[in-house]
């Protein structure tokens, strides 16, 4: 195995202390390997990336269980305590993630311990077979689960997230058919430390394991959809208590929009300073929880939105202070301290995210470069235009940035008062008790 | 074993990297104990309260606690601020204890104790905003529940186990519409009492300055009479096994709520009991997520949690669904036959030294992080002893000796009384 070595040059935003290097060696059988040097906090990390294209939901929980039951289930030489303690007395994580795109598996240790944590990952893969009992435990583990039956926000943006990313229904593979799509050579590996040397940390990582073409990598990448507009209730009058969503698949046109965008949804939701908490829960004393959702999902591409658990008897009345709230921040009410105070949550996450949290910035990276890694420089533009940004200027732009409210999705879950006539203006359906969200969903799409 | 044996060696040698020294201050005046952790190297001070009741503390009504602790919060706020921060609040309740937490730069290090102080004081908020925060407790424990409905079937197993819906277990989400004012304000006044509680600055500060600034803001206070922890004598019937089944559409899978409690013939002192605890609760977690999880397949999911009184007493606590093709009785059967197994299982030397190094890798974890490491500060300083920082804790599980981690184990594996609640899920109508 032999590797070719150039610099790629800087990820760099003029306000971060220490750039965020970027080195790329590229395999000639085909793994791709990018190192970045983002990590301050004394670990290091490796993220193994196999292209593999879930069309659906179940495709994606599928591939999602099989290699955490690869990990977890121990070796003939490795029993799954001997495992287990070893993670735990070397601070050693695994971290699972699935996009449309790719099967992403990291670890993280710290740097003392990395190379050991290395080598046990790579026995752990490189272990022929599959414990048929752990299938079967992290394939009941990474099922959906549905937002209309536990009822958190959290629950609810991961369904709606996944249905405007995985749109297709290719029928999910056996078993059987799973082992060579993911035990297999990755194509991209990412590293991750600052100041440390990785030395031969891939060929350890790849030992044992060969290339072979995997089937989903050449299955055709879902095309993702927009959430329908309009509103959808889940009716249940013994409830008390109801969760009102607001929000949408957001794409923007520019990453300076992405930003704008993230730091007005932090301004409405974000923490104790926000609007959502200042009035909805200290003024209405209406929820715990009230709070924002800005998640990146792709390239240019967030789900966003505003919710909080209220009581069901109020529930319209508290949809209305929300959407008070997102037409004010629309109209560019917005305090400039706030925004500033925003702007700079804003930042602390992304700084927070690039020094703690290594699948963070791998994602980041792959939206931009799914197969391998570019010639030239790696730049990942929403960095520097997330420090550029002027929250200044915000209130100027918070029209052009912020929708309105007609183009978001309307989810009220739990009670019995019926959405008004102006909620349903742009479309209604209704829910019963275990009828899944889908079927709401795919009939407002459908108009 | 040799794959971890290897590893123990360098492991012991990696005790934290800054020594975090705990100094009682000599003059607590009226409070029950103070302490300072001087911590140089990060620019922040905290100030932790530890007011020494919690919910085992109520009288009759569950989340009077937690809702004393929001009204004293706020208005510590108001009083000190002017208006109430638009903040959630540094604070929290647990079983033994109550904790604000107030932290800043050293040079806000006035503002942080008045802060402080003002908890001790009635509080003094307007009628309709007192009123009104019981409806943000009400959402804010029907939000945990939601997120959790294992909190529910853990506390009806409590309930069971101790033939009580006060003290050691409670009643949380059938009370929320018994919750009152008065209530708040009396819990407040009899345990908000300087001595029935504990303060621990730590931080960017020097042992003098802690002491100057503590005389400053409480040197006014004066010794009283301790509160009792009346929680304490309330035990379970000797010979209680009690298995519940209940159908709910309220959990996802079918699952089991355990709760075993064991009493130590004598008062036992914790305080030379802590590290020994945490070795042998680490063993015979590992022994039963070894039977029931990792290698067996009883579990789908396995969590336990052990908790010690100040007296000693144990209480064990387990949330189990079982694995596919595994009854709720299959699974409480061998939850039971593990535990049983303790008794004769012949616990090494070398499994001993591991659970060791593991306590000492969970402390090392801690010292990098100021959330874990305060919650560490006031984890036993909760039940009014003097508290710990990660360097102290990680010689206490070197100098623990190997008897007294066999002597809690067979405790723990002992005959004694337990309750479980198996709850089959049933679909949503």
């Amino acid at each position: 195995m032999s590797f070719r070595t150039l610099t790629l040059g800087i990820i760099t935003a003029a306000v971060i202390t220490t750039p965020v290097l970027a080195q790329q060696r590229a395999d000639d059988e085909a793994t791709y390997i990018t190192t970045f040097s983002s990590l301050t906090d004394g670990t290091a990390a490796a993220t193994l990336v196999w292209n593999l294209h879930g069309e659906t939901v179940a495709q994606s929980n599928a591939l999602q269980a099989f290699l955490s039951a690869k990990i977890n289930s121990g070796t003939d030489d490795i029993s799954t305590r001997e495992s287990v303690d070893f993670r735990t007395i070397n601070a050693v994580d695994f971290m699972i993630r699935a996009t449309p795109t790719h099967l992403m598996l990291t670890v993280q240790s710290p740097q003392e311990t990395f190379r050991d944590a290395v080598a046990h990952l790579g026995a752990l893969l490189a272990a022929p077979g599959i414990n048929e009992n752990w299938l079967k435990r992290q394939s009941h583990a990474f099922r959906s689960i549905s937002s209309t039956r536990l009822r958190t926000p959290e629950l609810l943006e991961s369904e709606l997230t996944d249905y405007a990313l995985y749109t297709g229904d290719t029928p999910t593979l056996p078993w059987g058919s799973m082992h060579p799509e993911i035990l297999r050579r990755p194509n991209q590996i990412i590293l991750n430390a600052k100041d440390y040397d990785f030395g031969d940390t891939t060929d350890i990582l790849q030992a044992g394991l060969i290339p072979i073409e995997a089937r989903l990598n050449n299955e055709p990448i879902p095309k993702r959809r927009a959430l329908p507009t309009g509103t959808i209730h889940l009716v249940d009058p013994n409830a008390t208590e109801t969760l009102v969503f607001m929000g949408r698949i957001h794409a923007f046109d520019s990453v300076t929009q992405q930003a704008q965008t993230d730091t007005l949804y932090k301004y409405m939701g974000y923490g104790p300073g926000s609007e959502m908490f200042r009035i909805v829960r200290q003024e209405r004393r209406a929820s715990y929880d009230p709070r924002s959702h800005f998640t990146q999902i792709g390239e240019q591409l967030a789900i966003t939105g505003l919710s909080a658990t209220v009581p069901s008897t109020d529930w319209p009345e508290i949809h209305g202070v929300i959407a008070q709230i997102y037409d004010d921040a629309r109209a560019g009410k917005n305090n400039q301290q706030g925004l500033e105070d925003s702007h700079n949550a804003m930042l602390n996450s992304v700084i927070g995210d690039l020094r703690r949290e290594p699948d963070w910035l791998a994602r980041r990276y792959l939206e931009l470069h799914p197969i391998e890694p570019p010639k030239g420089v790696i730049s990942l533009d929403l960095l520097n235009a997330s420090f550029d940004m002027n929250p200044a200027t915000l209130n100027e732009f918070a029209k052009t940035v912020l929708p309105p409210r007609d183009d978001m999705l309307n989810v009220i879950i739990g009670g019995s008062i019926a959405p008004s006539a102006d909620l349903r203006t742009h479309g209604f359906c209704e829910l019963q008790i275990g009828e899944p969200l889908s079927k709401c969903l795919e009939a407002l799409t459908q108009g | 074993m040799k794959f971890i044996t290897a590893l123990l060696s360098a492991l012991f040698l990696s005790l934290p990297a800054t020594a975090q020294t705990v100094i009682p201050l000599s003059q607590p005046h009226g409070l029950y104990n103070a302490y300072v952790i001087p911590i140089n190297d990060r620019n922040r001070v905290d100030v932790q309260l530890v007011v020494l009741s919690g919910t085992n503390d109520e009288d009759e009504i569950a989340n009077i606690a937690h809702y004393t602790e929001h009204l004293a919060a706020l208005s510590s706020d108001t009083a000190v601020l002017q208006e109430p921060r638009q903040r959630d609040l540094n604070a929290f309740t647990s079983k033994v204890s109550t904790v604000y937490q107030n932290s800043g730069s050293p040079g806000e290090i006035d503002r942080l104790m008045q802060l402080t102080r003002a908890v001790l004081d009635r509080p003094d908020l307007p009628a309709g905003f007192t009123q009104s925060e019981i409806d943000i407790v009400k959402r804010e424990v029907l939000y945990k529940e939601r997120n959790s409905p294992v909190r529910w079937l853990r506390r009806l197993a409590l309930q069971n186990l101790y033939g009580s819906k006060t003290g050691r277990a409670d009643d949380a989400v059938s009370d929320l519409d018994r919750i009152t004012v008065d209530a708040a304000l009396d819990f407040h006044t009899k345990h908000y009492q300087p001595s029935n509680a504990m303060i621990i600055i730590s931080g960017k500060i020097t042992a003098e300055t802690a002491q100057a600034k503590l005389t400053e803001f409480f040197g006014d206070t004066v010794k009283t009479q301790q509160v009792p922890d009346l929680w304490l004598d309330h035990h379970p019937e000797p010979n209680l096994r009690s298995v519940v089944r209940i159908e709910t559409p309220r959990v996802l899978d079918d699952s089991i709520a355990y709760a075993k409690f064991f009493e130590f013939d004598e008062p036992q002192d914790i305080l030379a009991m802590q590290a020994s605890f945490f070795i042998a609760s680490d063993i015979y977690n590992s022994h039963l997520n070894n039977a029931l999880y990792l290698e067996g397949f009883t579990a789908q999911n396995f969590s336990q949690g052990s908790y010690i009184a100040i007296d000693g007493d144990l209480e064990y606590t387990v949330y189990l669904t079982p694995f596919q093709g595994v009854s709720l009785d299959q699974a409480l059967a061998s939850l039971e036959n593990a535990i049983a197994e303790m008794r004769t299982k012949e616990i090494t030397p070398a499994e001993i030294e591991l659970a060791r190094a593991k306590n000492v890798a969970y402390t090392k974890s801690l010292s990098t992080s100021p959330r874990a490491y305060l919650d560490f500060f006031q984890n036993l300083g909760s039940d009014g002893l003097p508290p710990t920082s990660p360097t102290q804790f990680a010689q206490m599980v070197a100098d623990a000796s190997d008897a007294e981690v066999l002597r809690i184990i067979a405790a723990f594996a002992s005959d004694s009384p337990s309750a479980a609640i198996l709850a089959s899920a049933t679909e949503v109508n």
